[in-house]
């Protein structure tokens, strides 16, 4: 695969083109917050996990996202090897201070205890031209 | 005319991306490859973006009805390029002195053309100066001198008529008009006989001395008045050792000095074909005895008056005073007589021996006008049958010279006194570039002078630094835009446009003349023809239109026959002469021209007609080079590849340039390194020029491009700078002068499409040899200097420099790497 450039200007002594990391994170993350459809000459290009706003969180959700994600990787970036792929749940619980003002009554106070929004945390272990990368993301949508 | 429909105007997205990917694939061959990462490149997604939005609105274009567009592109100046007049020029032979004069409202009495032949029709020309003084003159010689020896370069083509007014450089052939020159002491006396006889006793001392070279003869001038003769004769230096004046194998000769000179004769051996080959053109040796000279190996029974011949060259000053000192020391009763010196030449037999020699050694003025070691000198006689001041024209053709940087000229006028010693005033009428007559590869720069010469001026000396191929006199611009006298009367009968077919089709306008002046034609050739009166229509009770100000006219109509003019409709710059219903306005004359078909061979201008009465009359006419610049009218299909076709010879980005000038520069530049720098590339990072400032040694070099040097930083976006070279060598200043002159011209035409470039600087480029201990593989040739150590030098040189603390290199590049 041809290597990919800086997006800045690069002249003189500093070498235009990224490392094979950087390159692989950069095509990773372009599949990955690339909604299908966006770019309008090439619907087909990028993730589409749009169905899952405003979904529950299911066992079978979170493996249709991972699907999803195995698929596009495989079929946009057609060198790289998926070799593991976790899509994990993330809530806010444990994370929150759990101070509760007198003013905010107890039953709205365990809520906001349990978090109030819950995130995708994607796990990749991939294999590009023998070289093996971990990366760890959110899945943004 | 309008522009016809074109193609659809759509640009296909992957068309599009296809040629950028053939263009990217030359600079990064990872390119070439399609699909291979594409989708996730964000460099090539920018691309994709772009040419996805160029399709979506080039398809917009489409649903325009086209005469909308047609109209649009007429509103931005868009239609058929008119048919361009050539130009040229021509040599006139007049009978008497006189102008040839354009008056503005008045045709020119005077009307040039060429034969008809079976493929043309005569082609006529008309001259584009408002006033030329011709007179009747004729080209003596044409001289040249080099080492501060005379040769003799060329002369007039013919003896008689035209051709005395042409003159052409041909071989270089070394003057022997010096194998005659004398000094004459002239002295006065009350006993004339008592001093001759002094004289010649002192002669005859003089010859034991042993001299050889020098001459004496004494001439009784009148009762009071002694002439003593000065010459060097060569022969004479043998006459003792070969008194039969004939050789016996080494050859001696008497070779003694002046007193207080180490002065002798430079001289060399002549080159005859019976004398051995390793002793032709050599200076003979000194001889055994002091004062003498030997020259060996000479076949026996040559005539030793042939052996040696004079450098080309006139006794200098100091040797004219110690001959006549060296006299007077023979006898003392010579120093008390006060001498009066003349020199000169005897008249040559050869026609093209200059005659201005003589003059110029008489009046000791030789070192004051030959004061460069490379001189060509022009002697020319300017008629005085009509003696009065006035300009006389002078051209030169000169190759290989920029015209704004002409090397410099004087002219001196000759009168009956002989020269004048402060040069005539002289300005630089035209300059035009024509083809070159010798098949050359870059034109041949016509440079015509005008002098201002006196009443009493017979003849004139122009020296120049310049190196003419030719001169011509009573030089003429002419061009191929002949007068119509139509005469018809147009009586407007309403307020509204007037439409009125001219007698031809190309018609030449302002617009005709701008057309011709995107060609490279010299300001002052453009100013000429930008005040040249193109038409003239008297309107009764009214203002004359002239020049067709005021009046709408399209010279490349092609409504009914011959061009279309309307009469009171609004010109390109929105003026309108407005007449008024019941007005007559008369189309008296205006210009024509026949476009390509004026571009016409050398000498094919013969025929000139004029009134009886004309004064000058003019005998005959010739034109000495081709005519050039003349261009035929756009037809509708050259128009819409002009105008719609995509942008593919526009050049945009450097690489594109450097593509564009490498097949433009052709054969002569293959395997050069042509590298354009365009304004972000060389201000957003530090560089450096080669050689660099602390290279002594290369002060010289560095002077010379440093100008151009400051010009760049003066300069804004719309310059480029344009480095041109070989790999292997550094190219001399013929090359880069070539090189730059095409350079330019492509520039120029570019930046009719699209003015984004406008001016460009031309360096040589500098291959770089670097010595270092790093092993790492660079791609070659390379500018960037920021990550290199170790030491340059440029090619074919020892001097090893340390690299410079920038980033890039503008005119140098490492082309060889040597690991130590």
């Amino acid at each position: 695969m041809k290597k990919i450039m800086h997006a800045s200007l690069t002249m003189g002594a500093r070498k235009p083109f990224m490392t094979r990391t950087e390159e692989s994170l950069t095509r990773i993350d372009m599949i990955l917050k690339t909604q299908a459809g966006q770019m309008p000459w090439k619907p087909a290009f990028g993730c589409d996990l749009t169905d899952l706003i405003g979904e529950s969180a299911t066992e079978d959700r979170i493996r249709a996202t991972q699907q999803e994600v195995q698929r596009t990787l495989r079929k946009w970036l057609p060198s790289a090897k998926v070799l593991s792929c976790d899509v994990h749940l993330v809530t806010g619980e444990g994370q929150v201070i759990h101070y509760r003002d007198s003013s905010v009554p107890v039953a709205e106070s365990a809520l906001v205890a349990l978090g109030t929004d819950a995130r995708l945390e994607l796990r990749l272990d991939i294999e590009v031209e023998n070289e093996v990368l971990e990366l760890g993301s959110e899945l943004e949508i | 005319m309008r522009v016809p429909p074109p193609n659809l105007l759509k640009l296909d997205k992957e068309v599009l991306l296809e040629d950028l990917r053939t263009k990217l694939s030359e600079k990064y061959p990872d390119y070439a490859v399609p699909e291979d990462g594409d989708a996730t490149d964000p460099a090539w997604v920018i691309l994709e973006q772009a040419a996805w939005i160029a399709e979506l609105l080039s398809e917009q274009l489409d649903q325009y009805p086209y005469s909308m567009i047609q109209e649009f592109v007429h509103l931005m100046g868009g239609k058929l390029n008119p048919a361009v007049p050539a130009l040229g020029v021509m040599i006139a032979n007049p009978l008497e002195a006189g102008e040839i004069t354009v008056e503005k409202n008045k045709t020119s009495p005077w009307r040039f053309f060429t034969l008809q032949t079976e493929d043309l029709d005569i082609i006529e020309f008309a001259s584009v100066e408002p006033k030329v003084h011709v007179r009747p003159t004729e080209i003596l010689s044409i001289t040249e001198v080099k080492n501060k020896e005379l040769f003799l370069v060329g002369g007039p083509k013919s003896s008689n008529g035209i051709g005395t007014q042409e003159a052409w450089k041909t071989y270089s052939h070394r003057s022997r008009i010096f194998d005659e020159e004398w000094v004459r002491y002239d002295l006065t006396t009350s006993n004339a006989p008592a001093l001759i006889e002094t004289l010649e006793s002192a002669i005859e001392s003089l010859e034991e001395r042993k001299i050889g070279w020098l001459e004496f003869r004494v001439e009784q001038v009148s009762n009071i008045r002694v002439s003593v003769f000065a010459r060097i004769n060569l022969s004479k230096a043998f006459s003792v050792f070969q008194p039969t004046g004939l050789s016996e194998g080494d050859v001696r000769g008497h070779w003694g000095t002046l007193d207080n000179s180490t002065w002798t004769p430079p001289v060399r051996v002549a080159s005859l074909p019976n004398l051995s080959p390793s002793i032709r053109g050599i200076e003979p040796m000194p001889g055994l005895r002091r004062g003498t000279i030997l020259i060996p190996q000479i076949p026996n029974s040559f005539e030793t008056k042939d052996l040696l011949e004079r450098k080309s060259m006139p006794l200098k000053r100091d040797v004219v005073d110690s001959i006549w000192e060296t006299l007077t020391h023979m006898d003392q009763r010579l120093a008390t007589l006060n001498v009066a010196v003349a020199r000169g030449v005897e008249p040559s037999t050869d026609v093209r021996e200059p005659s201005w020699v003589s003059t110029v050694l008489n009046q000791e003025l030789w070192s004051e006008i030959i004061d460069r070691t490379e001189l060509r000198l022009v002697h020319v006689r300017v008629g005085q049958q009509e003696p009065r001041a006035g300009t006389f024209r002078l051209a030169m053709v000169l190759k290989g010279v920029s015209e704004n940087n002409i090397p410099p000229i004087r002219i001196f006028g000759i009168d009956e006194n002989g020269v004048e010693r402060v040069p005539l005033r002289h300005s630089i009428a035209w300059r035009l570039r024509l083809p070159d007559p010798n098949a050359g590869q870059r034109m041949v720069l016509v440079v015509a002078l005008d002098i201002q010469l006196s009443e009493t001026h017979q003849e004139i000396l122009m020296v120049t630094e310049c190196d003419p191929m030719a001169v011509f006199c009573n030089t003429l611009l002419v061009g191929n835009l002949p007068v119509v006298q139509d005469g018809r009367q147009i009586e407007i009968l309403r307020n509204i446009p007037e439409a009125v077919n001219l007698l031809y089709d190309d018609i030449v306008n302002k617009d005709v003349i701008e057309h011709l002046l995107r060609d490279n034609i010299s300001p002052d050739v453009a100013q000429l023809l930008e005040k040249l009166p193109l038409s003239f229509f008297p309107v009764q009770h009214s203002n004359s239109i002239v020049d067709f100000e005021g009046v709408w006219l399209d010279p490349t109509s092609t409504v009914g026959e011959g061009a279309l003019m309307r009469l009171n409709a609004p010109d390109r710059d929105g003026v309108l002469h407005a007449l008024r219903p019941g007005r007559i306005a008369q189309l008296d004359w205006y210009r024509r021209t026949d476009g390509e078909y004026g571009n016409i061979a050398r000498g094919d201008i013969q025929v000139v007609e004029q009134p009886n009465n004309a004064e000058p009359n003019i005998l005959s006419i010739f034109n000495p080079l081709d005519t050039f610049y003349g261009l035929g009218r756009e037809n509708e299909r050259e128009a819409i590849d002009r105008m719609f076709n995509p942008s593919g010879r526009v050049a945009v980005l450097p690489t594109d340039w450097e593509r564009l000038l490498r097949v433009s520069l052709g054969l002569k530049a293959r395997e050069w390194v042509i590298r354009c720098w365009s304004h972000p590339e060389r201000s957003l990072v530090s560089h450096e020029f080669w050689p660099p400032p602390s290279n002594e040694n290369a002060v010289v070099l560095r002077k010379g491009q440093q100008f151009m040097v400051d010009e760049l930083y003066r300069s804004g976006a719309d310059t480029m700078l344009v480095i041109v070279g070989a790999k292997d060598r550094l190219i001399s200043d013929s090359e880069l002068d070539w090189a730059r002159g095409l350079i330019e011209g492509i520039v120029r035409r570019q930046k009719q499409r699209l003015p984004l470039v406008k001016h460009v600087i031309v360096m040589k480029f500098w291959p770089l040899i670097l010595r270092t201990q790093e092993t790492e593989q660079i791609p070659l040739p390379c500018f960037d200097i920021s990550e290199r150590s170790g030491t340059l030098r440029s090619v074919g040189s020892d001097q090893e420099q340390d690299i410079p603390n920038k980033m890039l290199m503008l005119n140098a590049a490492i082309v060889e790497v040597e690991n130590v």
